[in-house]
């Protein structure tokens, strides 16, 4: 299967299936009010009954920040530990649901909560295992880029007269670093897949068997995983954009960027999903090329003539 | 004691007569001769200098002319040894560092190897390290020098040193980075003998180099050789008058002199890409600014003319795309500050361009600048701008109007920021964003258009995150940190001067900034003096905000805590003890407003509060602010809408400008809207983190 034909079989999928698009948006958005509730009850305290909220309704005002920031500061920074937990929650919620989503992605059958429920609860342990194992690989590659780029850079940034050659290898160290950091979420991504397809457990052996996929199908994983990584950059970054072009004049325009906002956010999962879905379809499309391959050496193995 | 020729004439027409004109002529060939108190001409310095770019050692000598100013005999002088700072981690400077990296191992230092009088007395030996500010033994940054015979007042002592400097690697200011130096405070450089207001006796003003303070020094001239290898680029205070290569060396040696000033430094690297331009006020000033200008100051035009200055810039290679950008804000502020604060009188400015990872940008001089810039560069993040205007700024703030950096560092870090304010926000309006923002050496204006933030706004930022920390106005090395010290000298103190502004009006601040410059230029005021200007010409005592404002750390802040209206109702009583009770017959059409206004802050301020009505009238009313709380009660045929203190904001230090405020009706939109573009962050920010996981 090309890598559009496998993109276009996720957004198919998704497509067929928007209740999960829901299932993702609605914890995001839950977790993100808890958040923010206890801030918004100060800012509005702020900007209430103050004339200074009329000047912010036009554009942002710094100055406001600045007092707001001054005023409040303790309040946020206890605000902290909270948030950092609410973080947490909404990462093994979302672990949760990945596990279903997987689930219903790879059996291609329609939608069907039970068995969505049942699939992200028999997945949870091994995803959550192959994300703890994901952290000792990203500080690998962090540690090892530390070592790295203090070799090639060495004394250069205490001895340079000039910052261009600093600013170049820097540049050319982050892609590098970048690379090897998608590699590693590319091939936890991929181990996840195989987890639930395969219905195995062992998070070592689910990760170096994705490795192993990976670097025999290193085009067309990559391609795939760019790609989605692409579009998730590009809705992001419209997204923020378009959100940031909207002058909120009244009430109800508010009321409607709100949505507008959501929407984008929606967007945003609903590019998530696909990536699941496509990466699914291509594990399953290349797992079933092997297999063939496979049988089709067994079957002209059993009709050579025996020496 | 110089004798001039018309008292000379008289004298000699006798023979006993001749015997004093010997005498005077032989005392003419002591170390010690009488001269005028001119306050430009108290210590001049005459240096030789060699630099040794492969030790970083500088071999110099220097002739120094000292007048007593002062109204007493002067018995000792007392010179600072800058470099010694860098001399070890014992050093108050080091201390106060926190030491350096284990790595580090190019130390610094200054070395006295010879000191003689003019008559040939050698004082080498008679020189003590001084420690008057933290008795640190172990510091060599002040040395006293006893003299065998007091200077007299208003005589001139010359005295000869020979002197040995070893350049540290750049940790602040002055040092190497590779072949790159920057030269300052690297010469023995007298303190200053003063004699504070209502003391009976003067003394030496010479305090220890420390990690927040910088420095204080009497003007004077000075005529400096500098030799270098030929290869190397040198930029320095006042003019290049002389340049003579020595090709067996393969050295040359460049001097430079500038009177009226009262420091010197210097910069060398093979690197520096020189280009000259000429600023030109009559192609620079146009007509129509130069009359808006004296009519904001009330002077005539003429009053405002300035000279051309040669401006000198030292360019880093991979910054030469941005030649034109630095010309076209040093040709513009050197416009601004030259017609509002006055003229500078020297005919050079050099600013020196330092190289990535020097620690030396952002740094003045008389004449002379430092800056740094990226290479990546944009024109929408004004970093560099403001860099430069702040820099030039200390121009008039330290280098003309010389006050005391070690004790009074809000006279030139503060008048700094404020000037910057001025200009940046004159020149630049609000599409101004002078914050470095950069990743990984690219601008972020690349990828988005940061929102405008003014200095005006960025300085009220800093300070609002510590206002308490620290008492102003206090010695430099006596903050609580290098952070405290930079908020109460150049933050918080430009705010208050745009507060001062903003409640005294723009014609009367420029017209206060012009006078102070003036009268005190080629001197060092006290924070009082500035104040006696602001007196003088606004003709208002602000002595009490003064105090709380800059001396204290107590903070203003004022809200509007009530605003009702009622009804008005005719009034019910008696008009004598057997009478019914009856009303009044007063007119009750309409309300009676109040407004409850309240100080929460210690620093009092008068303040204006305006009262919206319903009807669409206003009414303003002035309180003196001293008391914890005033009610204002007004009638008017509409109840009230809104009341506000300080409408156009002009209050800058107050430290809610949210509560400034009240309207009857909630305003549900600006909450509605932060709220929910926080939200959508705080979403997409989920999104991304379990996206890497």
């Amino acid at each position: 299967m090309t890598v559009l034909g496998v993109f276009s079989k996720g957004v198919r999928q998704v497509m067929s299936m928007k209740r999960l698009v829901l299932i993702f948006f609605l914890p995001n958005l839950l977790l993100a009010l808890m958040m923010i509730l206890p801030v918004v009850s100060l800012i509005h305290g702020s900007l209430k009954q103050s004339l200074f909220g009329t000047n912010t309704t036009s554009r942002f005002e710094i100055l406001w920040l600045e007092d707001f920031l001054y005023g409040h500061g303790d309040a946020l920074v206890a605000l902290l530990p909270i948030w950092l937990a609410l973080a947490i929650l909404y990462f093994v919620v979302e672990l949760f649901l990945v596990g279903g989503a997987l689930g219903v992605f790879s059996s291609g059958e329609p939608l069907d909560l039970r068995k969505f429920c049942n699939e992200a609860y028999r997945h949870f342990f091994i995803l959550l295992r192959l994300f703890l194992l994901s952290l000792l690989f990203y500080g690998l590659v962090l540690v090892v880029y530390g070592m790295v780029a203090d070799t090639l850079t060495g004394d250069l940034p205490r001895t340079s007269a000039t910052e261009q050659p600093i600013v170049l290898i820097n540049w050319a160290l982050y892609a590098v670093l970048f690379f090897f950091l998608s590699l590693v979420n590319m091939c936890f991504e991929y181990a996840r897949v195989k987890a639930v397809a395969d219905r195995r457990g062992g998070a070592l052996r689910e990760t170096w068997s994705a490795l192993k996929f990976v670097m025999r199908n290193k085009l067309r994983t990559l391609s795939v995983y760019y790609l989605l990584l692409l579009v998730q950059v590009t809705v992001t970054v419209l997204g923020v954009h378009v959100v940031g072009l909207l002058s909120q004049s009244s009430l109800l325009v508010v009321a409607l960027v709100f949505v507008v906002q959501e929407l984008f956010v929606m967007l945003r999962v609903t590019v998530r999903l696909v990536s699941y879905s496509s990466e699914m379809a291509l594990y399953h499309s290349l797992k079933a090329v092997t297999e063939e391959a496979r049988e089709s050496a067994v079957s002209l193995a059993e009709q050579l003539p025996a020496t | 004691m110089s004798v001039s020729g018309s008292r000379l004439r008289p004298v000699i027409s006798s023979p006993a007569n001749l015997i004093w004109v010997g005498l005077v002529c032989a005392l003419c060939w002591t170390p010690v001769t009488a001269l005028t108190s001119d306050p430009t001409q108290i210590a001049s310095y005459n240096i030789r200098t060699q630099l040794d770019v492969s030790t970083k050692i500088l071999t110099g000598s220097e002739d120094i002319s000292w007048t007593n100013g002062s109204d007493e005999p002067v018995s000792e002088l007392q010179f600072h040894l800058y470099m010694n700072a860098f001399r070890s981690e014992k050093s108050s400077y080091m201390r106060e560092r926190g030491g350096v990296s284990s790595a580090f191992n190019d130390w610094g230092g200054i070395d006295l190897k010879r000191i003689t009088l003019s008559d040939g007395t050698d004082l080498t030996n008679a020189g003590q390290y001084l420690h008057p500010d933290d008795g640190n033994a172990a510091d060599q940054t002040v040395m006293s020098l006893a003299l065998p015979k007091p200077v007299a007042a208003g005589e001139t002592l010359r005295l000869h040193i020979e002197f040995v400097t070893k350049l540290p690697r750049l940790l602040a200011r002055s040092g190497f980075r590779g072949d790159y130096f920057f030269v300052g405070q690297w010469y023995p450089k007298l303190g200053v003998y003063e004699k504070p207001k209502g003391a009976e006796k003067g003394k030496w003003n010479c305090h220890q180099y420390h990690l927040t303070s910088e420095f204080f020094a009497d003007f004077g001239s000075y005529n400096v050789q500098v030799t270098v290898p030929s290869n190397y680029v040198v930029g320095a205070t006042g003019e290049l008058v002389g340049t003579q290569e020595d090709a067996a060396s393969k050295t040359t040696t460049y001097t430079y002199t500038q009177n009226e000033v009262h420091d010197f430094a210097w910069s060398a690297s093979p690197h520096f890409q020189r280009i000259e331009r000429t600023f030109d006020p009559a192609r620079e000033v146009p007509q129509e600014e130069l009359d808006a200008t004296a009519r904001l100051l009330q002077v005539s035009p003429v009053e405002l003319s300035l000279t051309p200055i040669k401006v000198v810039l030292l360019m880093q290679p991979e910054h030469l795309d941005q030649v034109e950008r630095h010309w076209n804000c040093i040709r513009s502020v050197m416009k601004f500050y030259g017609l509002r604060f006055g003229r500078y009188p020297y005919k050079t400015f050099t600013l020196v361009d330092t190289p990535a990872n020097a620690n030396g940008g952002g740094m003045e001089y008389p004449t002379l600048v430092t800056t740094d810039t990226h290479w990546l560069s944009s024109e929408h993040t004004k970093d560099l701008e403001g860099l430069i205007a702040h820099e030039y700024g200390h121009q008039y703030w330290y280098g003309l109007v010389a006050n005391n950096e070690f004790e009074d560092a809000m006279l030139d870090e503060g008048f700094a920021n404020y000037s910057t304010v001025l200009f940046t926000e004159t020149v630049y309006g609000r599409n101004y964003n002078g914050l470095p923002l950069y990743l990984a050496g690219a601008p972020l204006s690349w990828f988005f258009r940061p929102p405008p933030v003014s200095e005006t706004e960025f300085n009220r930022a800093i300070y609002l995150m510590a206002p308490k920390a620290d008492d102003g106005g206090k010695p430099a090395w006596q903050y609580s940190g290098d952070f405290s010290y930079s908020l109460n000298s150049a933050f918080k103190f430009s705010l208050i001067l745009k507060t001062l502004e903003n409640h005294l009006g723009e014609q009367t601040m420029a017209r206060i900034m012009r006078t102070y410059f003036d009268r005190w230029r080629f001197r060092h005021p006290k924070p009082q003096d500035f104040f006696d200007v602001v007196k003088e010409i606004s003709g208002r005592d602000l002595t009490h905000f003064f105090q709380q404002a800059v001396f204290g750390s107590n903070v203003l802040d004022y809200k509007i805590e009530e605003i009702s209206s009622s009804r008005l109702r005719p009034l019910r009583g008696q008009t004598g003890p057997d009478e019914q009770t009856t009303a009044s017959n007063e007119d009750t059409s309409g309300f009676e407003s109040k407004v409850l206004v309240r100080r929460l802050g210690e620093v009092v301020f008068p303040v204006t509060v305006k009262v919206t009505f319903e009807d669409g009238q206003t009414a303003y009313t002035e309180w003196d602010g001293k008391d914890r709380y005033t009610e204002i009660k007004l009638v008017r045929p509409a109840p009230i809408k809104s009341a506000e203190l300080d409408p156009e904001n002009k209050i800058l230090l107050d430290v809610n400008l949210a509560n400034n405020s009240k309207s009857e009706e909630s305003n549900y939109l600006a909450g509605a809207k932060t709220s929910s573009r926080l939200l959508f962050w705080l979403q997409t920010a989920l999104q991304t983190l379990v996206g890497i996981g």
